[in-house]
């Protein structure tokens, strides 16, 4: 037996330092889209009270124009929104086990495939582990057997890039614009898209997992909220923009999901499914991807809605320091 | 938690130190048996309970068959097992297959019915434990076997992880009697069966996985695609199918020797089989012999004349093919390679003269294979790659229509190229494994690498491991395809 755990021992070791040279360069110092996960979550924590806090997928992402926010109701907008692949119970996590002040609003705004069969996380998740291990906290218990289970998928990718890296190869689809950190503005949202042609078709079919099966990511959510109203903390809930042929499509199962949505969650909805579908034009390159004049237009319709369910400008203080900040060149 | 992935070789480290630690073989068949329950839970924990039943059930009627005297007693005994089991396997997996085919039959007929079919989820692994633990039983009747005395070595003997969930189905006779005496490590084993694990790893995560794509583009709309794509698709198949299959195999083999216990061979290189029968001895080999000795055999067999044996071959074939699932495609395949089978019988038969004795044994020993015996390995791939059509295609329609466009029969529709990923890299590593399979075919498997020296065979290793990941496709299909059965 000795012998044999001894030649183990090595040969795994030997494996190791050869996965370690692999995985090293991690998404810190990089490009990378998913990278811009970091600088979201130094942003929750650094950003003065008191925050707008958006929580959802790259529907947010995608869809906000944050200055927007920051110059009419006077919080200061912290775009959390970046990849539904993260899975629900991450997205929350990231919020509700890290900073939040007395006096921030939440705006929790999901895609819906979210309400389908609880997807699992995809392997952008496990890069972003590997990248910065404390994001471990913010794993959902059922998605530690999943990363564990598909830990392998994000090995490949790293190899693929050190070996791109290596060979000075052109990098992969991951940091090409506007999926690239630097696409991000200061509060969040990703910008390099606007000036961009649109994409057409869309670049992938969201089709798959849009089933009627909401109750556990409904309970997630009523979850997080309890969590965040101990805190001090209003949360609302606001359907994210889809697009109209898609909408039309899936009519049934989507209003099925919001009908659902509206019975058994505890805190206020903000909007109606059917006021957030926006015509073709207006998504960059997917059914959830607004351009600049669909995120503007998603992002009026949201601070009305937010005045109208009582939420009133931050004190005039605040309200200077974010317009100098913005006025800033 | 699939065996290549990071949580199974957590798992394996974890029960691995456990069991070795542990002085006496009933309490490691305990630890077995958790473990067996935990690896099956990730799964799916709600079918627990139901292969646990399944167990003890059979476990009783065991001890039953083996008290019992009176025959009538036995064949009720035996009557029970059947009924529950298959019972259970007709309930989760065929009901809504017949259903739906009496419904239309009876439309056919004029009469409006409403059939209830189920909404259940098949319980991965039911038809493989399903058929272990039931030829327990036929063993225990026919008594060839002694019924197993303590509940926890039957339940180690039919949950063991390495093979819970996609075989090979393993026989009381050769694997009980190592979960009653105590194992002692061996380092030979061991190191072997290391090496088993990853030829496994390397066949599924760099072969089959790559494979798939391109298979599952053509056989998703075959009428998209034309003749030599298809057929090109097809041979794809062969390979994904073989290498995804024998590597769960390997990596089951593998595993169950690192724990001193030595595992059916599943598969001998069953494409460099020379005739339809040859390659069914050499394929699935635990099925086959299980249906051999429980259907085929109590059918008549060979003993009762031609015309017995021959309906006895089909009929064991057609319900081999029902086994892998609920499909009239699956019986179609069952079919195709019984009536193989018996042509070859039939053949060397009508035909058997010393020329053909000679033609047939044409030989396999020198580095080459000689020609004659390359052209029937290539004739049987043919074939068997004409039976794959029906196995892995949608429904009857689209098998036929790939069967049409191959032989050129349906014309040269479709031109859609196979977008994305290219399979000709993992396609030139299956033939490079089938070379290797040639070469070390005196060997259990081709990663024998004895006599070389060991930073040769580390860098070997090494090599392949990295390979294989570095070739994983970017979104792997992710189970192993017999998972399904």
């Amino acid at each position: 037996m000795q012998p044999f755990l001894r030649q183990i021992a090595a040969f795994l070791s030997i494996q190791a330092a050869i996965c370690i040279a692999c995985s090293v360069p991690g998404l810190a110092n990089r490009n990378e889209y998913i990278a811009g996960a970091l600088d979201k979550q130094a942003l929750l924590r650094e950003a003065p009270g008191p925050r707008l806090i958006l929580v959802g997928g790259s529907n947010l992402a995608f869809g906000m124009n944050s200055q927007q926010i920051a110059g009419q109701l006077g919080y200061h907008p912290v775009n959390m929104g970046l990849h539904a692949g993260f899975g629900l119970a991450f997205m929350l996590n990231q919020v509700a086990r890290d900073k939040l002040l007395k006096g921030d609003v939440v705006v929790v705004s999901m895609e819906y495939q979210h309400f389908g069969a609880l997807p699992d996380p995809d392997s952008t998740l496990v890069e972003l582990i590997a990248a910065d291990p404390e994001n471990v906290r913010f794993l959902g218990r059922e998605q530690v057997p999943w990363c564990l289970d598909n830990g392998l998928q994000s090995l490949t990718r790293a190899m693929h890039r050190t070996l791109r890296r290596t060979l000075r190869l052109p990098a992969g689809g991951e940091s090409t614009k506007p999926y690239s950190r630097e696409g991000f503005n200061e509060f969040g949202d990703l910008t390099g898209h606007w000036d961009m042609p649109l994409v057409r078709p869309f670049s992938a079919s969201m089709s798959a997992g849009l089933k009627d099966l909401p109750d556990k990511s409904i309970d997630q959510l009523n979850r997080f909220c309890e969590t965040c109203r101990k805190r001090g903390v209003r949360v609302y809930y606001a359907f994210p923009p889809i697009e109209q042929g898609f909408f039309n499509e899936h009519r049934t199962v989507l209003l099925s999901i919001a009908s659902r949505i509206r019975e058994r969650l505890t805190f206020p909805i903000l909007n109606d499914p059917q006021e957030c579908t926006f015509g073709n034009s207006m998504f960059y390159d997917s059914i959830y991807h607004l351009t600049a004049a669909g995120a503007a237009l998603r992002t009026s319709q949201l601070i009305a809605d937010l005045r109208a369910a009582g939420i009133r400008p931050a004190n005039p203080e605040s309200n200077n320091t974010i317009a100098k900040v913005i006025e800033q060149p | 938690m699939t065996f290549c992935t990071p949580t199974f070789l957590i798992f394996l480290c974890v029960v691995f130190a456990g069991y070795w630690s542990l002085p006496k073989q009933p309490q490691r068949n305990v630890l077995l048996v958790f473990a067996s329950y935990f690896f099956y839970g990730w799964w799916d924990y709600r079918f627990c309970g139901l292969m646990l039943t399944a167990c003890v059930l059979d476990y009783l009627v065991g001890r039953g068959l083996e008290r019992a005297e009176r025959p009538a007693w036995r064949r009720m005994l035996l009557l029970s097992s059947c009924t529950w089991n298959l019972g259970v396997l007709f309930a989760f997996k065929y009901f809504n297959f017949f259903a739906s085919n009496l419904e239309a039959c009876f439309h056919s007929l004029g009469w409006s019915t409403n059939v209830v079919l189920l909404q259940v989820v098949l319980p991965v692994g039911i038809s493989f434990y399903t058929f272990q633990t039931l030829g327990y039983v036929f063993d225990v009747y026919r008594k060839e076997v002694p019924a197993c005395r303590r509940l926890m070595d039957y339940l180690a003997f039919i949950a063991f992880f390495p093979q819970l969930v996609a075989g090979p189905i393993e026989r009381a006779a050769q694997i009980l009697p190592q979960f009653l005496q105590l194992r002692t490590f061996s380092y030979p084993q061991a190191v072997d069966g290391c090496r088993q694990i990853l030829l496994g790893f390397v066949k599924k995560v760099a072969i089959a996985d790559n494979l798939a794509i391109a298979v599952e583009e053509c056989y998703r709309s075959p009428s998209d695609f034309d003749g030599p794509r298809l057929a090109f698709a097809t041979v794809c198949f062969a390979f994904q199918i073989y290498c995804d299959f024998s590597a769960y195999s390997d990596m089951a083999a593998g595993t169950a020797r690192l724990f001193g216990i030595e595992l059916m061979r599943n598969f001998a290189s069953p494409y460099l089989s020379r005739s339809p029968t040859e390659f069914w001895r050499r394929w699935h080999i635990s099925l086959s012999t299980w249906f051999r000795d429980n259907v085929y055999f109590p059918l008549g067999g060979s003993r009762s004349g031609v015309v017995r044996m021959a309906w006895a071959l089909l009929a064991t074939f057609v319900v081999s093919g029902l086994w892998h699932g609920a499909a009239w495609t699956y019986l179609a395949w069952g079919a195709l390679n019984g009536l193989g089978v018996l042509a070859m019988f039939l053949y060397s038969r009508r035909w058997k003269s010393q020329a053909f004795t000679r033609l047939v044994a044409a030989d396999a020993g020198g580095l080459l294979p000689q020609p004659a015996a390359l052209a029937q390995m290539l004739l049987t791939f043919a074939f068997v790659c004409l039976t794959w059509i029906f196995f892995r295609a949608g429904s009857m329609d689209d098998a036929w229509l790939i069967v049409q466009k191959i032989s050129g029969l349906a014309g040269s529709t479709g031109s859609r190229s196979l977008t994305g990923y290219r399979p000709e890299i993992a396609l030139t590593l299956a033939g490079i494994l089938l070379v290797a399979e040639w070469v070390q075919r005196h060997h259990p498997h081709p990663l024998v690498l004895d006599g070389w020296p060991r930073s040769v065979r580390w860098l070997a290793y090494t090599g392949l491991i990295w390979s294989a990941i570095l070739l994983r496709p970017a979104v792997p299909t992710g189970q192993f395809i017999y998972f399904q059965f």
